[in-house]
């Protein structure tokens, strides 16, 4: 069960695609990921039988009730953390499954980010081992790519791609790491889209200025959930 | 990472740092002295940052003792095994807690050990509550005792549960168990009379106290294993500090691998930060591993001391006994002693005025029995150590719980004292001999609370040169023998191996604490004589004779302390050298006294009397005469015997004037004799000649002294208030209200109803 399904996929331009998905089952993406993370959690290690007797059936509660709230638009710190986890999640599937990408685990399972500073969300690489770096938004209200395509450009001039390489090395090949030392790269920005058409989205897209600056890159993905 | 310190400072790379100590905990929990180190200093030079990551460091670290919230999925996976122990135990148990908890159900045998702050007792409390039978714990000393018997009484309120710190079974008309507070020592009476309980657990705490290569850990051991013989159903656990294998108890005392478990917990509930002190008293940062945190020093531009006197904290300074003796720590820390300025109020009084009851001291300097203890203590300042009376060391220790202590000095001996954290603790001395000992101070570092905050505190170490060596203890482990001293086959002195033969084949007799040879020894006719001599000499007819006979008649006294000394080495096999004998013969002058009534107070007075010349001084200064010529009397110091190399020495050095004589060494000597030599080795030896006398003879006054060396009283109704609990202070003010006692219960009269709350604490369990 992948969780989603493809709504549009389409060029926007030779290296920008545009991917619009639909979650198919929330609870289901969430669980997957909150699983994960539990799975590094000390915790797990500490208390097997936990994680054998008792993780199932509480998680089961835990997800179904903060989808629900994402499904609700609730705007709590638990539900936009969790609901960018869902964007996060379905965009980097999505390049996996639909793009045949490279499939690199979720930032956050990779490694701790800092509130306020923290850095990308995902990461992929594409077949001509150009490595992605992925920013997902989710905000209960509106369409979110603005921030996604705002938080791109501000990471890539504060250079803080460069220091993630160091957290993802061992995903990365040789020629991906030399590639990106040339300056060739690539972004995805993910975010949450509400009831606005793919015709319109893709118009806003083109007209805001981060994105305008975004282009510039080896390869730009935009990927749209209709959360 | 490197050179953590320095950026933490310099508020450099912060957002990596916490990026980075929080990943460390969130997948390997708060395990490393380093992690927390680094969140001590997160918290300490960037407060606003860590405000931000604060809800998620408390939930990575489990302390499910204070209300985090959930903010994040990572939060939710902390937040939802919190859920699961409070479904699964009923508690806000951290995992470490929940853990023991099952590993106590899962098994027959538990041992473990795990950091000062872990909360275990929290866990032991529940577990004796819930218990449906007897439970006996044993820690290893007597003030461990008092804390436990002080925090069950104020738990358990149930009148059908007996709390005692002694093996007896009392109370029987209302209480249906009972709960054990027990030294090894005071254990073994369980063993005679077994048949009348049902234990349901053995608690072994501080269990790393007992486990030495001496006579007491040899003991220890015995009594594990006759416990576990003698209550096969019942369920063990040992506790542990900072012991990297505590399945050594396991191992060395033979318990069933397939139904035993062990474990070294190293969560931690606190962080700790680590400075040194230069000549100048300026402080400097250093970090256990230097790669991570940096090889140089980091100026503090603080001083950490001064700012938790200053902010209701407290400090405890780790010093020798000595230099808490000749008072060198008042010059030492002089500005920190300045800081603390006498405390007002009805509270502190309360307690002083009980020391001042109980020691004799006063607390005007120019007051005849003047004890710097006590005039210390007005201002917060506490002193703690090994030859402090119990009952002082008690008061003290509650003293410092009810928050009115600013300063603690302290030797090792407070790891079995006041189990409580402090702000700051400095280490005046690192020893490598005791490196529990030191560890388990360093633990003290940091008080954890329920606050919604991060909980650190500071190991401050005496010079810049000793970091190396701080290190070190800080980054090993101590480990336990894995083979009992029971089956060592190195020979040892020869008490020690008479002791362990004894053990070994069952002869040890629980009833005298003494091995066979020693008792046959005791019960010999060839010391009739001097038995029968020592009577004529304590009683007229069946009556003691005053002491103020004793006193008068020197030929008479010296006598009779002839007769001990004989009684002694008859015991011992051998005679006494005349550094023992001076030793004996004081400790028997203390005998005398106990057995005429005299409280320790009155001890203390008569020695600093005498030490002082008090009579000489008072008619020196009646006549205008100057004291300051006058010298103290010679004064046998307390040391242990026996021991041939034992030199004859005063406790004051030559020179010493008669009026300079400190009070407070006086009592803390007389104390020692009390309570190291008559309490642990001369009142068996004694007890069992005379009982054997009076087996052999009938000679009722063989009876009654054994009794009076046993219990410091006769008297069979006596000897069952103490059997309840009652001191001979509580004694005095509560027997005239006891119409009748007996082990069924004891039966008040009307009038108890008017005794005052503190006066019957003792036995406010069996008022009904």
């Amino acid at each position: 069960m992948s969780g989603y399904a493809i709504v549009d996929q389409l060029k926007i331009d030779t290296h920008i695609t545009f991917i619009r998905i639909n979650p198919t089952d929330i609870a289901l993406t969430l669980k997957e990921v909150f699983a994960s993370l539990a799975d590094l959690a000390w915790i797990s290690t500490f208390d097997k039988q936990y994680l054998r007797d008792g993780f199932s059936i509480r998680a089961e509660a835990s997800v179904a009730y903060i989808a629900k709230n994402i499904i609700k638009d609730t705007d709590d710190s638990i539900t936009s953390n969790s609901g960018e986890y869902v964007i996060s999640e379905l965009a980097r599937k999505a390049t996996v499954d639909n793009l045949a990408y490279f499939d690199i685990p979720l930032a956050e399972l990779i490694k701790i980010k800092d509130v306020g500073n923290h850095g990308f969300d995902f990461y992929s690489k594409n077949q001509g081992e150009i490595l992605l770096f992925g920013e997902a938004k989710y905000n209960a209200r509106d369409n979110a790519y603005g921030v996604a395509f705002e938080q791109i450009i501000r990471f890539e001039r504060e250079k803080q791609d460069s220091s993630d390489i160091i957290d993802i090395d061992q995903f990365c090949c040789v020629n991906s790491k030399n590639n990106f030392a040339k300056g060739d790269k690539g972004f995805i920005a993910a975010f949450a889209s509400k009831k606005t058409t793919t015709e319109k989205l893709i118009d806003g897209i083109k007209k805001n200025k981060d994105y305008k600056e975004a282009i510039k890159f080896k390869e730009l993905i935009c990927v749209a959930v209709s959360i | 990472m490197k050179d953590l310190i320095k950026n933490i400072k310099n508020n450099t790379g912060i957002p990596n740092t916490f990026s980075f100590v929080m990943d460390n905990i969130y997948r390997r929990g708060p395990i490393s002295v380093t992690d927390m180190e680094i969140l001590s200093l997160l918290a300490l030079y960037c407060p606003k940052e860590f405000e931000n990551h604060k809800n998620a460091i408390l939930n990575y670290m489990a302390i499910y003792y204070k209300e985090t919230g959930k903010n994040t999925l990572r939060d939710a996976v902390f937040v939802q095994y919190r859920r699961y122990i409070q479904d699964t135990y009923q508690k806000d148990y951290t995992p470490v807690q929940a853990d023991i908890v099952k590993r106590i159900a899962n098994n027959n045998c538990f041992s473990f050990s795990a950091p000062t702050s872990t909360g275990k007792s929290y866990v032991f409390m529940n577990l004796i509550q819930e218990s449906q039978h007897d439970i006996v714990i044993v820690v290893p000393s007597r003030a461990l005792i008092n804390e436990y018997y002080l925090k069950l009484s104020a738990l358990i309120t149930k009148k059908s549960v007996n709390i005692l710190t002694f093996i007896d079974k009392i109370n029987t008309r209302y209480a249906k168990r009972s709960v054990f507070i027990v030294t090894p020592e005071r254990c073994r009476e369980l063993f005679k009379q077994k048949e009348l309980f049902k234990v349901d657990m053995f608690l072994f705490d501080e269990a790393q106290l007992s486990s030495e290569d001496s006579k007491r850990g040899l003991y220890f051991d015995s009594i594990v294993r006759r416990c576990q013989k003698a209550f096969q159903d019942a369920k063990f656990i040992f506790a542990h500090t900072f012991v990297k294998n505590p399945g050594s108890q396991i191992e060395k005392n033979h318990f069933d691998a397939t139904t035993a478990s062990s474990i070294q917990y190293t969560q931690k509930n606190v962080g700790q930060l680590f400075l040194c002190k230069d000549k100048a008293w300026n402080f400097y940062h250093f970090g256990i591993d230097p790669e991570l945190m940096g090889k140089t020093r980091q100026q503090a531009e603080f001083d950490p001391i001064k700012n938790a006197i200053q902010n209701d904290g407290t400090v405890l300074f780790y010093v020798a006994k000595s230099k808490i003796y000749n008072g060198s720590i008042l010059t030492q820390f002089k500005q920190y002693v300045d800081l603390c300025k006498e405390i007002k109020g009805e509270k502190i009084d309360r307690y002083i005025e009980r020391l001042k009851q109980y020691t004799g001291g006063d607390t005007g300097v120019n007051q005849e029995h003047y004890s710097l203890l006590l005039a210390l203590l007005k201002r917060g300042i506490v002193i703690h150590h090994g030859s402090l009376p119990l009952q002082t060391r008690l008061i003290i220790e509650q003293f410092t719980k009810d928050g009115l202590c600013r300063i603690c000095f302290a030797t090792s001996t407070l790891e079995q004292g006041i189990n409580m954290p402090f702000d700051v603790v400095f280490l005046d001395r690192l020893e490598n001999s005791k490196p529990l000992s030191v560890k388990n101070l360093i633990g003290r570092a940091g008080r954890s609370s329920t606050e919604l905050k991060f909980d650190y505190g500071y190991v401050i170490i005496n010079s810049t040169s000793n970091i190396g060596k701080f290190r070190k203890i800080m980054t090993q482990d101590e480990e336990l023998d894995i083979v009992s001293s029971l089956e060592k086959t190195d020979l040892q002195d020869d008490d020690f191996n008479e002791f362990k033969d004894a053990i070994l084949n069952n002869t040890y007799s629980d009833e005298f604490n003494l091995s066979e040879k020693d008792l046959e020894k005791l019960s010999a006719s060839n010391i009739d004589r001097i038995i029968s001599d020592i009577l004529n000499s304590v009683f007229t007819g069946n009556a003691l004779i005053p002491l103020s006979e004793i006193s008068a008649d020197l030929r008479f006294r010296l006598e009779l302390y002839g007769n001990f000394r004989e009684l002694y080495a008859t015991y011992l096999g051998r005679s006494l050298e005349s550094g023992e004998s001076n030793v004996l013969d004081t400790a028997i002058k203390i005998i005398l006294w106990k057995i005429h009534g005299k409280t320790f107070k009155n001890i203390c007075w008569y020695r600093y009397s005498y030490a002082s010349r008090s009579h000489d001084r008072d008619n020196m200064e009646k006549t205008g005469q100057s004291t300051n010529d006058l010298t103290a009397a010679f004064f046998t110091k307390y040391d242990d015997i026996p021991n041939k190399a034992l030199k004859v020495f005063s406790l004051f050095p030559i020179g010493t004037k008669a009026k300079d004589v400190p009070y407070d060494i006086i009592m803390y000597d007389t104390y020692d004799y009390i309570d190291k030599l008559i309490g642990f080795k001369l009142s068996d030896v004694f007890y069992a000649a005379f009982i054997k006398y009076f087996e052999r003879t009938n000679d009722e006054r063989a009876d009654k002294l054994a009794k009076y060396v046993k219990y410091g009283t006769d008297s069979v109704r006596h000897i069952w208030m103490l059997r309840y609990g009652m001191s001979f202070e509580d004694i005095e003010i509560l027997d005239k209200h006891i119409e009748e006692i007996s082990p069924a219960e004891i039966i008040f009269r009307d009038s108890i109803a008017d005794v005052p709350d503190t006066d019957k604490s003792s036995i406010s369990r069996f008022l009904n």
